[in-house]
């Protein structure tokens, strides 16, 4: 019996023999011996670590290797990452000319101004949520999300937030920073910014 | 990520929170030499449980909730990373 990621066991579906219900696999083949044993957590293959981080840029990769920016990745080769390409990249990114990169920072210290924004969906999710809210710190651009049923809990959201980054960090969140929308004006929102 | 693997549209939820968990785990433009999350934290994450979104997870059955007979495993969907 093998038990496997189905990654890998779609791989090799091609060699396996039916028996009945059971499906054999000979593992001293050398094609399904290697895929078997190449493609565990640690597997090298570019794609399957693509696929693993959310379809990121290959870029990246090179990037989080030269600078040694995360533990537990292993080593590409460069030629490696310049030739890939995905097809779900290909069919889900769309070509758009990116931002201009900004050089001037508002910000020099994490907390010191937050962005926010509430996106809405007419897609209910499982839960029943069809609203989601974003803080950004401007100095790290570290992201928060949460998610709503109504615009009315931006108020709640808002105050967990503050209240788990501000014990987090020791200080407190001196701007913040929305488009200035509805959800950003009830009644007790208005109160507290008083 | 919910187009390839042909997810309906109400795991947007899942899509957009796991979105969030790896971009502040993987570099960008902005901020030079670290990810988001070691800038906040201070300190380096690790991407070595990271899993593709939507694929085929097994998840144990506590003893308690299966019997002899019943099988270890559930077979689910990897949809999202728990925050904590």
């Amino acid at each position: 019996m093998f038990c496997g990621r189905h990654e890998e066991l779609s791989q090799i579906d091609y060699k396996r023999e039916k028996n009945g219900r059971m499906f054999t696999l000979d593992v001293n083949m050398l094609e399904v011996n290697s895929m078997l044993f190449t493609h565990g957590k640690g597997t090298r293959d570019i794609r399957i670590w693509h696929k693993r981080v959310g379809h990121d840029n290959f870029q990246h990769f090179k990037l989080m290797e030269k600078q040694n920016l995360v533990g537990g990745l292993p080593k590409f080769g460069i030629k490696e990452v310049m030739t890939k390409v995905c097809e779900a990249c290909q069919l889900g990114k769309q070509a758009r000319h990116p931002f201009p990169i900004e050089t001037t920072h508002v910000s020099s210290k994490p907390l010191e101004m937050i962005h926010s924004n509430v996106w809405t969906t007419k897609i209910e999710s499982i839960g029943g949520c069809r609203y989601h809210m974003i803080f950004i710190d401007d100095h790290t651009r570290k992201v928060w999300v949460y998610f709503m049923k109504h615009k009315g809990e931006v108020f709640q959201h808002f105050l967990n937030f503050k209240t788990m980054v501000e014990k987090d960090k020791g200080v407190s969140i001196k701007c913040l920073r929305f488009n200035g929308r509805g959800e950003y004006f009830s009644n007790e929102f208005s109160k507290y910014m008083k | 990520m919910l187009n390839e693997k042909n997810l309906p549209n109400y795991f947007w939820v899942e899509a957009v929170a796991t979105i969030v968990y790896i971009m502040n785990r993987t570099p960008t433009a902005v901020v030079h030499g670290m990810t988001l999350e070691e800038k906040f934290t201070s300190k380096k994450p690790d991407v070595l449980h990271l899993t593709v979104f939507g694929y085929i997870a097994y998840v144990h059955v506590p003893d308690d909730k299966r019997s002899k007979l019943d099988p270890k495993v559930e077979k689910c969907i990897f949809i999202r990373y728990c925050s904590k």
